[in-house]
């Protein structure tokens, strides 16, 4: 019965991509899995080329909430880059040192905001 | 909004597409709007046991697609985890290349508990790709299972998918994944072993029924989407499949087929919808079957007494 209860609430959609380097998306995974657990529907898109496939990609699926995912070489903040192009869209950067239980908050905390 | 998605806006028909998901009352106005403009395009499913190769194929489909000048919309779907409700959709990462081309539009759906390999506002995505514009769409099934295999009355075109090495041989026999292709597919060709998985699906396409009265020849086409080969093949024979449905009529009857799953899928739901709505009649019910006063038939036949009642 848990997953009938799981059909008629509105489930949050995540997008979650990697940008810069490739740094092994282990880390990722367990975000993704740890959200899916929690009722989300997450749309793991893996290694992105630019921050305008990004764009595309969350425009196309819908999502309430991006997790970009940066090697520790990047310094740029993703949210003001793209945030603008993304009305109604939440934008979280996770940086490379961020424990998983500390990505899935700052993703959770950004769904919740569109409530 | 309707005329922003028939205009191909983005974010429009991202928008639309989760107001098919979300089923509320009031996006039915729309959703009808939309379906009433869909139609044309070529919907292509894409099934097969999970490890097949699908995504992968449908990346390499899109771009293969997209250089004869065509646009292309992809809905790729995944299971819901049956406890949490939640999914992890993956086929995207799956689709290189196709990123920065307004021509592809990819949308990543979650079966929320529908079986039979689709989500059950599949095929109303579907229409919202096709109604903006989207020349050939197609679907990327759950990796099928045996007896899942509804894409066959979604679609115009079926192209099932075999990876060689898989031993599933057998179970696409099971499953009758063999006999709802219109076009097989053998991904991996570049390994040794693809020759014999072809070979293979040759020998059971001569052997069972086909759903081919007409004389459509189911071909076998290997494919590799690393050496980048096959893939012209597989798209001159899905145009030459949906050729043969116009030049023989059998368009018309395949459509016929795809509403008709339509209307009886969408009566189950609302059924299923008000059933739970009415837990207090199911749950007596079910009490008197645990009783074994009533078998489970009855109790069903009564539910359905009521839903016609009210």
């Amino acid at each position: 019965m848990r997953q009938d209860e799981g059909l008629t609430r509105s489930v949050t959609r995540v997008l979650l991509v990697q940008l810069g380097n490739p740094v092994g998306d282990e880390i990722a995974q367990v975000v993704a899995r740890s959200l899916r657990d929690l009722g989300v529907d997450v749309v793991y898109g893996g290694l992105q080329d630019s921050l305008q496939d990004i764009v595309q990609a969350a425009m196309q699926e819908d999502v309430d909430v991006v997790g970009v995912q940066l090697d520790s070489g990047n310094a740029l903040d993703v949210s003001e880059k793209i945030g603008g192009q993304l009305s109604g869209i939440k934008v979280v950067q996770l940086a490379p040192n961020m424990t998983v239980e500390e990505a899935v908050t700052v993703i959770k905390e950004a769904g919740a905001q569109d409530d | 909004m309707i005329k922003d998605v028939l205009a191909g806006d983005v974010r429009a028909i991202a928008k639309m597409i989760s107001r098919a998901e979300a089923a509320k009352p009031e996006d039915r106005d729309a959703l009808a709007e939309v379906f009433r403009h869909a139609g044309k395009a070529h919907v292509i499913g894409l099934t097969g046991v999970p490890g097949s190769g699908k995504s992968t194929l449908a990346g390499v489909l899109g771009l293969e697609i997209r250089k004869s000048g065509r646009t292309v919309g992809i809905v790729a779907i995944d299971p819901s985890s049956p406890f949490s409700g939640g999914a992890i959709l993956g086929d995207r990462l799956r689709m290189t290349g196709l990123a920065g081309d307004d021509g592809v539009f990819i949308r990543s759906m979650a079966t929320r508990g529908a079986m039979g390999g689709l989500a059950r506002a599949s095929l109303e995505a579907v229409d919202v790709l096709d109604a903006a514009g989207f020349d050939i769409v197609l679907i990327e099934t759950v990796g099928v299972g045996q007896d899942e295999v509804d894409i066959v009355q979604a679609a115009h075109t079926v192209v099932v998918v075999s990876a060689p090495g898989l031993g599933d041989e057998i179970q696409a026999i099971k499953a009758g994944v063999l006999e709802i292709a219109d076009i097989h597919v053998v991904s991996k060709s570049d390994r040794a072993d693809a020759a014999a998985t072809a070979a293979d699906i040759r020998g059971m396409l001569g052997l069972g029924p086909t759903r081919h009265e007409d004389d459509w020849q189911v071909p076998v086409v290997p494919t590799s989407a690393e050496a980048g080969e096959g893939i012209e093949d597989l798209v001159a024979a899905m145009d030459a499949h949906r050729k043969h449905l116009s030049d023989t009529g059998a368009i018309e009857q395949r459509r016929r087929d795809i509403i008709g799953m339509r209307v009886l899928k969408t009566a189950e739901d609302i059924i299923r919808k008000d059933f739970k709505g009415n837990r207090e009649q199911l749950a007596v019910l079910i009490d008197r079957v645990m009783a074994r006063e009533i078998p489970p038939r009855e109790a069903a036949e009564r539910l359905l007494e009521s839903f016609k009642k009210s």
